[in-house]
């Protein structure tokens, strides 16, 4: 047990460590009437993105990706970052879970 | 009417099949009903709590307050996971799947138990709670809908659950104990796994972060089959390196420990 715990901890500090690592792209995306606000983002590959989703609806949404390996809710108007990449060139798409009929977009990495 | 069954189906299937793990793999633990209740009311009240903060936690952390909270639970859970699998193996009898009497005065595994419950609750807990509110808020639908919907998806997501449980404990036979303390640890493996994927995810943890390989062709990640093969086994479908490590590392440590205990148990008795 003492051992598991030592490597965990180890394996927090070490990625505590890293965090100033290298700058990262910052893109916004806004949430409203269920929809995201632009629906299509283009990015950079090899790079870090950081997304900041503003939710103006006043419901929650789930910021969901099977793509980007990201879910992350967000609680009716207010903001959030959610953190990916380096990616390769590719289409990656994402939704809001709570309302995916109209939630849809992709980030397009080239 | 309709998603809300859907989301509330899915997300307590999820915490019935961890519950079903728990529960068969800490048979004939004294007071454990009282662990499990605990564990429940606790969950429930925890997620009450993190549905009317999230948006705290949100702004937390450069934004990355969800992540390392949800990091940390996941790492809690496992841990607490391991401990009660290596405590059962060290305490119960193999052959009356019995605890001692003697043992039962430790508070432990009742303690880690009511946590497990509790987190896997809280987990899934705060995201129904959220998803329900939103569609109150909205009108979007009728509270008689809500209502069914919810009781609808409880019932399926309980009744499978249950059917798991059962079929687990008929197919396992007189081998129950030792097939789900197995399930049980490679759900904490795959729990250390996903809390390391937080980290990541909140961009504090850099090393071995490109993908390993990717299974979608043969399982795609959000489809019904994987999300329970993601419960079960820490299933992902691109996975980094640093998370295969984890998961390893996991299993050879908590496998090696348990059956050290376990000789330790034999050379007492003999």
């Amino acid at each position: 047990m003492r051992l598991l715990a030592g490597f965990i901890t180890f394996l927090i500090t070490f990625g505590a460590s890293y965090t100033t690592w290298s700058g990262s792209y910052t893109y916004n995306v806004t949430i409203k009437n269920h929809q995201f606000e632009p629906a299509e983002l283009l990015v950079p590959t090899d790079k870090r993105i950081k997304l900041t989703i503003h939710n103006l609806d006043s419901t929650a949404e789930e910021f969901e990706s099977d793509d980007l390996r990201r879910e992350k809710i967000i609680a009716g108007n207010s903001s959030t970052v959610v953190s990916f990449g380096p990616l390769s060139a590719g289409t990656y798409n994402f939704f809001g879970e709570f309302h995916p009929d109209t939630a849809q977009g992709k980030v397009v990495a080239q | 009417m309709f998603p809300i069954s859907v989301i509330i189906f899915r997300e307590v299937l999820e915490i019935a099949l961890i519950l079903a793990a728990v529960i068969s793999s800490t048979e004939g633990l004294a007071k454990r009903n009282i662990a499990i209740i605990t564990g429940c009311i606790t969950g429930a009240a925890a997620s009450s709590i993190l549905a009317l903060t999230i948006h705290k936690l949100n702004t937390a952390f450069d934004g990355m307050g969800q992540e390392y909270f949800l990091a940390t639970i996941l790492f809690t859970a496992s841990i607490m996971m391991a401990w009660t699998v290596l405590w059962m193996r060290r305490h119960a009898s193999t052959l009356k799947g019995k605890i001692h009497q003697a043992a039962t005065h430790s508070p432990l595994p009742l303690i880690t138990l009511s946590v497990i419950i509790a987190i896997a609750i809280l987990r899934e807990g705060f995201e129904i709670i959220l998803f329900t509110y939103g569609h109150i808020q909205t009108n979007a639908i009728s509270w008689i809908d809500i209502i069914t919907g919810s009781i609808m998806g409880l019932t399926a997501g309980s009744l499978l659950g249950y059917t798991w449980y059962r079929g687990m404990i008929t197919f396992a036979g007189r081998h129950v104990f030792t097939i789900t303390s197995i399930l049980l640890v490679f759900m904490a493996a795959g729990m250390a796994s996903q809390g390391l994927h937080m980290l990541i995810a909140a961009d504090s943890f850099h090393l071995f972060t490109a993908p390993l390989w990717d299974s979608t062709w043969l399982l795609k990640d959000g489809s019904m089959v994987a999300k329970m093969a993601k419960s079960l086994f820490g299933y992902q479908a691109r996975p980094t390196l640093a998370e295969v490590l984890m998961y390893a590392i996991f299993l050879i440590v908590v496998f090696t420990l348990s059956w050290r205990k376990h000789t330790i148990l034999k050379q007492h008795t003999a």
